[in-house]
């Protein structure tokens, strides 16, 4: 009984994994955004400015220049490191083909410049509490 | 028209303004931020200042046997976004590298960017050429593990040639599931003048004077992120078309043809890893024409190679090498130019230091043997070297950089 339960929940843990990677921060956007859930592969293009739009409207990333949500995000979710990141953001904006997006210090700061951005879309932390933006499901 | 102690004191003052915001404010994305009828528009630069000391030879147009800090570079940008669809933004640079650049300011790009959807936009204005790997951004060396990007593809004396170009791109992205994804970008566009240029000083050496030189680029380059992670292949090409006037001694001459430059290149990272290779076949056919009477052409063959490792040991520490090999081939010109066979083969060491956010410190080895030939100039000029081009060269290279 105890093994059967234990393997009941493993595939329990496994199946909450698969359908939610983003289990250590939570992907929000501005209520204006047109879609509820994103693909993985579609929310990563979008922070390497390699797409501009969700659901057929445009989309800007916002990040964090640090912090928990910002390491976890770029762990699970980009597969890059943060140098990684930070150069071909310059790579974009020192050649002109793509404007950096916006980076915020804090869950507090990117809440708030959601809430008031339209089209942004950006990460928090897992235990943030979204107050003012959209919470999209990451597929 | 500004004359150069004027114009060393403009770019003293926009660089010195520069430095004057370093520090301000908490920790940020950008030199400056600010809002004009509700766009926000976003203000980056940044400088650099090197070293160079060689024995040898002197190399890219620098006093660099003396040692020298005549390598200083900097730019300022600024963008917005001003629809959804559409972005303008434009980059002034300047710098100097012994003799080239002379702190004339460039308009380095400056174009408006309008993205239909990711598979489809459209670029108008002077805009930066993607050739290989580096080409569009072979002007800013914090993008790059290198003080010296390798030499033998990416010529700090001969860059302003390709850099950027003034017409239209067509580009976009366009996913392939399981596949990956491509980047494509094709263009056209006329080519920048630069009098203060390595081909320009080479044409000088062979005894030509008082230079004009005109023409266009037109090419592409595609990117394929595969399903490998972390492994991009890409080709470019481009075809260059020159119109070069001017005298040899008391003799009117003209230059035209063109350069065709095909690219093949792979780039892989894996964690800290990063392993890059390119390879470059260039051949060129230029009709020559003296005092009114055709010459036989002048058939040349660039080829060009390189491949770089780079590791990086800390968020603070990068150490990197690169082979790079330069190989030229010409046919006689009967009566003007002799036939050439000559090459540059170089192997860099790098030790780059990200030791505060927004700076870079970097070290540089190169171990060069050739000098190439002063009919296909590629960073050594008999003008720097009076006494005769010797012919290996050992250069160790330093560079303080700030960007943001």
């Amino acid at each position: 009984m105890r093994i059967r339960n234990l393997f009941t929940w493993s595939l329990l843990s496994l199946a909450a994994v698969a359908t939610c990677p983003a289990a250590d921060f939570q992907i929000v956007a501005s209520k204006d955004v047109a879609v509820d859930e994103i693909a993985m592969g579609d929310l990563k293009k979008i922070f390497l400015l390699e797409k501009s739009s969700a659901g057929a409207k445009h989309v800007v990333p916002v990040v964090q220049q640090g912090g928990a949500a910002h390491a976890a995000f770029l762990k699970d979710c980009l597969g890059e490191s943060d140098q990684e990141l930070q150069t071909a953001y310059k790579d974009a904006a020192f050649t002109g083909k793509a404007i950096a997006p916006k980076a915020v210090n804090s869950d507090a700061a990117m809440i708030s410049y959601i809430s008031m951005a339209k089209g942004a879309i950006g990460y928090v932390s897992a235990g943030a509490i979204p107050i003012g933006v959209k919470k999209i499901t990451v597929k | 028209m500004i004359n150069t102690k004027q114009r060393k004191a403009i770019v003293g003052f926009s660089l010195s303004a520069l430095f004057a915001c370093i520090g301000i404010g908490p920790a940020k994305a950008q030199l400056a931020e600010f809002n004009v009828c509700n766009h926000p528009i976003v203000v980056h630069g940044f400088l650099s200042q090197g070293f160079m000391k060689s024995d040898g030879n002197n190399f890219i147009t620098a006093k660099t046997g003396d040692g020298t800090f005549q390598t200083t570079e900097g730019a300022l940008n600024i963008a917005t976004q001003l629809t959804d669809k559409l972005h303008v933004g434009a980059q002034v640079y300047s710098g100097r590298t012994g003799r080239l650049g002379e702190y004339t300011p460039r308009l380095d790009w400056a174009y408006a960017d309008y993205r239909v959807t990711d598979w489809l936009g459209f670029r108008g204005g002077k805009v930066k050429t993607p050739l290989g790997l580096y080409n569009d951004t072979q002007d800013m060396e914090f993008l790059h593990p290198w003080i010296l990007l390798p030499q033998s593809m990416y010529p700090n004396d001969l860059r302003s040639m390709t850099l950027a170009h003034t017409g239209g791109d067509v580009y976009g992205h366009i996913g392939l599931k399981k596949l990956g994804s491509i980047s494509y970008q094709a263009y056209g566009g006329q080519r920048p003048t630069d009098p203060n240029s390595g081909f320009i000083y080479g044409l000088q050496e062979q005894g030509f004077s008082k230079l004009n030189d005109s023409g266009y680029n037109a090419g592409y380059d595609a990117k394929w992120s595969t399903p490998i992670k972390g492994l991009r292949l890409g080709t470019s090409y481009m075809y260059s078309y020159y119109n070069i006037t001017g005298f040899l001694g008391r003799y009117p001459g003209s230059s035209f043809g063109t350069y065709i430059q095909t690219a093949g290149y792979a780039e892989y990272t894996h964690k800290r890893l990063s392993l890059a290779s390119e390879f470059r076949s260039e051949p060129s056919n230029m009709a020559l024409v003296l005092a009114g009477r055709p010459l036989p052409n002048r058939i040349s063959q660039y080829t060009m190679f390189f491949a770089s490792a780079a590791y990086r040991f800390t968020p603070w520490l990068q150490i990197g090498t690169y082979n790079s090999r330069f190989l030229h081939s010409s046919e006689a010109v009967p009566g003007l130019l002799a036939g050439d066979n000559s090459h540059i083969f170089d192997q860099a060491v790098t030790v780059r230091f990200d030791f505060k956010k927004y700076w870079t410190f970097k070290v540089e080895g190169h171990f060069m043997d050739g000098v190439g030939t002063p009919i296909a100039a590629h960073g050594f000029y008999v003008t720097d070297n009076p006494q005769g081009l010797k012919p290996t060269t050992n250069m160790i290279a330093l560079r303080l950089g700030f960007n943001i």
